[in-house]
């Protein structure tokens, strides 16, 4: 067999499956790190600006070397002088004017021009002969990299560049990343990292786009594969097919556009189960271009708008009037139905570039979402504004997220109270009864939702939070997402014990977290008295289809036999084998 | 221009600390010559470099006990000299 036969051998790669689909084309690489840096020449009125973006990152890297020079744990002289060496050398006429005059002088993006110099000296460092001075080049390798990570963020280096169908290659994936893909071009996503729940998963899951994660794919620069399979079903990657491979494929990708549009048939009726018990069902929607395809997905509710992705991008909170105008829309394409708008949501796994940056040891634990809200009033309040200004264009609910203590309800509420009268004194219209819900996340405060139910108008529980934290399982650590079990029997208790209590003050309750928008659960959750799910549109169609073939009685007859199980295994396997069954009988 | 400002000057010098002109002295040499306008050089084993540049000085290697020459150019290379020969019989203030 010669060489090119050999590359071109079909190559089939086990990963982990976040969202189905079938997607057959070319791969992309995508910011595959500092080894991937093009070539790209520059013309002579763009120069100054390449000097210019040099400089800047310098800029920033010296500023963050001084904050880590602030910090209490760096106070020890060896940390102190080695961070001092490090900002000495980025003085170094090597750094500074080299780098400048070699960007003038080959007329090459900074990137490209940078790593050469950084090439070349750490060459001339492995000359040496002497091992503690060979060594030395570490110092230089770690500023080096520090300076590259601040040039390659401004570098316009973004799904949004992309124009043409691709597969998408990346080491990893920010939610910044996936907010910037568009469906049109972006088939599916592959990833070395990542874990089932992380927020970029469900970027991914909002957008149907097909995503294999946890793929240990080799090098592709050497030999970019022409066509590549993603089956985000099997969790399965393929490089170069072969002709029989493909025509599996494509087969297969038919008969889901099949059923997907026999699926969609039952857009027009209404979500009630077979014997009649209505329930409602609304979205999670993160952006914005979502709502132009909500009305086709036959859903006129918004169940929870992740209000924080609009703006993950950004390097400083929104402006009030700014999310206003956003809001206001949000709230005039929602017609007929309601809309629950979520406050910020930020920290822990997403750090979005307003995100002011805390160092903590266990974000998840740390300030976050209305935590780290509270403790940012002004940009807080912001916020609370607009939505209520929102509300005097249509129904809306404000949600907080992660609320853990009664205490941070009624602050948040308070804050609520300030810019409802700050508005009033300005004439400015809002709804005077706007709902405010809680979203329970926490188990303390599933623990203590009777004492939440009876300050606030709705509940939400968000599971994905609220299963990591039952569990004591990081959701994005893939060697220990086997314990990630949303089926485990203390989840489920938790979320019998809130519905109850919901019911009790009667007092509507919603679960929007990835389990409502799986439809092995939906039996489950009808039948411990859920009243809303609120899904990604790509499962809407999905879950309608489930409740649609349900009844209630069986439903609750499930919960009830559920109550009686010990293991996760048991509960997940009931499941399991209901929906099979449901699935051979109705055919989807 | 008077005769001093271009005056040359060179001296030879012999690092003293146990590790030879690592990182931390080479910091202080480029420190120290920021406060003056002097051009200066080093040369060990007949490689000269900027001495304004730590890189360029960790890679001559100088090991413990290596003599470089110094050579300093301009009005106030005089007091340059003087300043660095006081580091380096200091051991650049590293324990003797």
């Amino acid at each position: 067999m010669n060489e090119v036969e050999l590359t071109q051998r079909e190559q089939r790669l086990q990963g982990y499956a976040i969202c189905p689909g079938i997607a057959v084309g070319a791969p992309y690489l995508f910011a595959m790190g500092v080894e991937n840096i093009p070539e790209i020449s520059v013309a002579e009125h763009e120069i100054e600006r390449e000097v210019e973006r040099y400089y800047c990152a310098l800029k920033s890297s010296r500023s963050d070397l001084l904050s880590l020079q602030q910090r209490p744990e760096n106070d020890s002289s060896e940390i102190a002088q080695i961070l001092a060496a490090h900002l000495e050398i980025m003085k170094d006429p090597v750094m500074t004017e080299h780098v400048e005059q070699q960007i003038r002088a080959k007329g090459k993006n900074t990137e490209y021009v940078f790593k050469q110099v950084i090439g070349e000296y750490q060459e001339k460092f492995s000359r040496i002969t002497s091992q503690f001075f060979r060594q030395r080049v570490q110092d230089f390798h770690d500023i080096s990299r520090r300076v590259m990570k601040h040039l390659r963020k401004d570098e316009r280096c973004s799904l949004l560049d992309i124009t043409t169908p691709v597969i998408v290659f990346a080491h990893e994936l920010a939610p910044s990343d996936t907010a910037e893909a568009k469906t049109e071009f972006i088939e599916a996503f592959v990833t070395r990292t990542g874990a089932e729940t992380s927020h970029v998963a469900i970027m991914a899951r909002a957008k149907g786009i097909p995503f294999v994660s946890s793929v240990d794919f080799p090098d592709l620069r050497t030999e970019l594969p022409e066509l590549v399979i993603v089956d985000g079903m099997k969790g399965e990657v393929i490089l170069n097919p072969t002709q029989e491979t493909r025509q599996e494929y494509r087969k297969e990708q038919k008969k889901i556009t099949r059923k997907v549009k026999s699926l969609q048939e039952v857009h027009a009726f209404e979500t009630k189960t077979s014997d009649g018990h209505k329930t409602k069902l609304s979205a999670n929607i993160e952006m914005l271009d979502e709502l132009d395809v909500m009305n086709e997905y036959g859903v006129s509710n918004i169940g929870l708008f992740r209000s924080e992705y609009l703006f993950l991008a950004r390097d400083h909170f929104p402006s009030e009037e700014e999310q206003f105008v956003v809001y206001r829309s949000l709230v005039e394409k929602v017609i007929s139905g309601s809309c629950v708008i979520r406050t910020f949501d930020l920290g822990g796994d997403k750090l979005g570039g307003f995100y002011p940056k805390r160092h903590e040891s266990n974000p998840f634990l740390g300030c976050r979402a209305v935590r780290l809200m509270l403790k940012e009033r002004v940009a807080f309040k912001a916020q609370l504004k607009a939505i209520l200004r929102a509300s005097a264009f249509g129904e809306v609910g404000i949600l907080f997220p992660l609320v853990a203590d009664i205490e941070e309800l009624r602050q948040a509420k308070l804050l609520v109270e300030e810019a409802k009268e700050e508005l009033w004194a300005a004439s400015i219209p809002f709804a005077r009864n706007i709902p405010i819900g809680c979203m329970i996340e926490v188990p303390s405060a599933a623990f203590t939702c009777d004492i939440l139910a009876k300050e606030c108008d709705f509940f939400s529980i968000g599971t994905n939070d609220l299963v990591q934290y039952t569990l004591a399982v990081d959701r994005s650590n893939t060697q220990m997402s086997y314990l990630y079990q949303p089926c485990h029997p203390s989840v489920i208790r938790m979320i019998k014990l809130v519905v109850q209590e919901a019911n009790q003050a009667k007092i509507p309750v919603s679960v929007c977290g990835e389990i409502a928008a799986n439809p092995k659960f939906t039996p489950l959750l009808l039948g411990l008295g859920v009243h809303e799910l609120s899904v990604a549109l790509p499962a809407l169609t999905l879950i309608k289809n489930v409740i649609r073939q349900i009844t209630i009685v069986e439903a609750q007859a499930m919960a009830k036999k559920v109550e009686a199980f010990t293991t996760a295994e048991q509960i997940e396997a009931l499941l399991n084998d209901h929906y099979e069954t449901l699935r051979a009988t109705h055919s989807f | 221009m008077g005769k001093k400002d271009n005056q040359v000057l060179e001296k030879k010098l012999r690092v003293k600390n146990a590790c030879g002109l690592h990182t931390r002295p080479a910091t202080m040499i480029v420190q120290c010559l920021q406060k003056w306008q002097a051009e200066v050089a080093v040369s060990y084993k007949k490689k000269s470099v900027d001495a304004k540049s730590i890189l360029n000085l960790l890679l001559l290697a100088v090991p413990k006990n290596g003599e470089i020459t110094v050579t300093a150019k301009g009005v106030d290379a005089e007091q340059v000299l003087l300043e660095l020969s006081n580091l380096f019989a200091d051991y650049f203030g590293e324990k003797k």
